[in-house]
């Protein structure tokens, strides 16, 4: 399927604009939204201040005095015409294994979880670490990777009152989505369990285990391996 | 110790508004960190031409002010941007302007009486190791800065030894002025079509007042409800600084410097960079009202300002 086509080139800003790659999130369109950040990245050099891909777009903020919106637009339509041209990129992210300890101890929110779903806390668990996950953004905090996409059995809305806290590590779900809050902040994601493993350092080389693109599964772990690997608890 | 050899700034009186910032860290967007830096940067550029610096070197930007400090360097300092009271020794001493102060000098910031942020620069820069290419400091992140934070009483802010430099103003004509309603430049783009022409009216002739809950993040708006058309889900997308992001509520957020990298509200455009600037300047209460430009305008505007600075920077350099 390589009949991915720029849909549309939106205003960000006076020196940013959007571009638009699906109406869906899908594995080809992060395919190409990953290809083509990269190959822009490459073309533009410091020129690009920055490039925020997420799910169906790519931002990208140009240096103030580069941005000629209409010169642009040709050249950023003809850039993308002639990469479409080519066959459809594979997804050729990194695929991470991130332990995972669920428990009441670490995911407060799994009681409710398994009453709002009507199935066993085991199920919930059990459906979340079966699945692969992709990852279609990063933000909200440095580090915070959307993961996209829970099973269906598990989509859940967000707390009608996010709370002021979460502990750094959680593992939480909302509607279709699963991330691991990198850092303790406040935070309206369901939480099921914890991740001991750091998913931002800023004396890391890379930065986060973690990039938009790769692969992500959850591997269960116990308790005692979590305290082991420095976990925290919401008792402690 | 070595800043017994090296010159710098003893920070008698600081907090959480006194901050390192440069002109903002770029690259790591899409690793979800906020490009930080000077909410006024015209101000910061400012301080720093004053003292021969790059634009980009490392200042104070102080919100609010109540901050002193004490000089323990011959030096060059100058301050720009909200208007606060500036004592050098307990005397009077002049914004826009290059000072040179001694070791043992008293330097004195007192509480705003028009705009918000000053910046305080010194020759040379501050010497602060850079995070990710910025020294620009992020609270949120606990990015930047000395330790990730904030500048508290005590700190010590090391600079470059100095020569002797040029004396420079900017005459008050010149000045960034303050007005009780400030006007904000915005452009039309990413959602637009989201809002009825209705709606862009009622942004457009209604005055906001700046909320008491505006912080670098973003400047929070209360006025009239923006209402956005029904739509279908929005996945979430990049943000850029200067988006109007229109809340659940029907109230504007102006995204400030420190801002999420990533949202899922509706935004019916953005606030040119230059509107920013006088945008950081409005404290809590102050009104607000949005003007729609077309892009080439508001790219003409900003080729003006930057071509003016140039023209100053290249006049001072031959004063020099």
């Amino acid at each position: 399927m390589s009949h991915q086509q720029l849909l549309s080139i939106r205003i960000a800003s006076e020196h940013a604009l959007y571009l638009d790659l699906a109406t869906e999130p899908s594995p080809a369109a992060l395919a190409r939204l990953v290809q083509l950040q990269q190959q822009l990245k490459q073309h533009y050099g410091h020129h690009l201040r920055d490039i925020v891909p997420a799910y169906l777009s790519l931002l990208l903020i140009f240096e103030p005095e580069y941005f000629a919106y209409k010169g642009l637009c040709a050249e950023l339509t003809a850039f993308c015409q002639q990469l479409f041209h080519q066959p459809a990129p594979e997804l050729a992210g990194k695929k991470v294994q991130l332990p995972v300890y669920y428990g009441k101890d670490s995911g407060p929110d799994l009681p409710r979880l398994s009453a709002l779903h009507g199935v066993p806390q085991k199920r919930i668990i059990e459906l979340h670490h079966n699945t692969s996950y992709l990852v279609y953004a990063i933000g909200f905090a440095p580090g915070f990777a959307y993961l996209g996409f829970v099973p269906p059995e598990l989509n859940s809305p967000r707390l009608a009152t996010p709370r002021q806290q979460v502990l750094q590590g959680s593992v939480g779900i909302a509607d279709r989505q699963t991330a691991v809050y990198p850092a303790r902040s406040p935070g309206g994601w369901n939480i099921i369990g914890n991740c001991p493993l750091p998913l931002f350092d800023l004396n890391a080389a890379p930065l986060m285990p973690v990039a938009v693109g790769d692969e992500v599964k959850f591997e269960p772990i116990e308790r005692a391996e979590f305290i082991r690997l420095g976990g925290q608890l919401w008792t402690d | 110790m070595d800043r017994l050899k090296q010159g710098g700034f003893y920070l008698l009186k600081s907090h959480a508004l006194c901050q390192l910032q440069d002109l903002g860290r770029f690259g790591v967007a899409g690793l979800g960190l906020t490009e930080g830096g000077a909410c006024d940067q015209q101000s910061a550029m400012l301080a720093n031409m004053l003292l021969g610096n790059v634009a980009g070197a490392a200042l104070l930007e102080i919100g609010v002010g109540g901050v002193s400090l004490r000089a323990q360097a011959n030096t060059y300092i100058s301050l720009t941007g909200a208007q606060m009271p500036f004592l050098i020794n307990g005397q009077p001493a002049p914004r826009y302007c290059t000072i040179a102060v001694q070791s043992g000098d008293l330097i004195e910031i007192g509480y705003a009486r028009a705009g918000l942020r000053c910046y305080l620069a010194v020759a040379g820069g501050f010497l602060v190791p850079t995070t990710l290419g910025s020294v620009s400091t992020v609270l949120r992140e606990g990015v930047g800065g000395l330790n990730g934070g904030a500048l508290a009483d005590g700190d010590w802010l090391a600079v470059h030894p100095c020569e002797a430099i040029a004396l420079r103003s900017l005459p008050y004509e010149s000045q960034p002025k303050f007005s009780a309603v400030t006007a904000l430049d915005w452009i039309a783009g990413a959602q637009y079509d989201w809002f009825s022409q209705e709606a862009i009216t009622r942004l457009d002739q209604q005055l906001f007042r700046v909320t008491k809950q505006s912080d670098r993040m973003g400047c929070r708006l209360s006025g009239g409800k923006i209402k956005v058309k029904p739509q279908a889900q929005m996945y979430s997308e990049g943000v850029c600084c200067g988006a109007i992001q229109i809340s659940n509520d029907g109230q504007p957020i102006v995204m400030l410097n420190d801002h999420q990298t990533i949202g899922g509200y509706a935004k019916p455009g953005a606030v040119s960079r230059l509107s920013l600037n006088a945008l950081a300047q409005c404290r809590p209460g102050s009104l607000v009202r949005f003007v729609k430009r077309d892009l080439c305008d508001v790219q003409a505007k900003a080729a003006r300002q930057r071509e003016w600075l140039a023209r100053l920077q290249q006049e001072w350099q031959h004063k020099a």
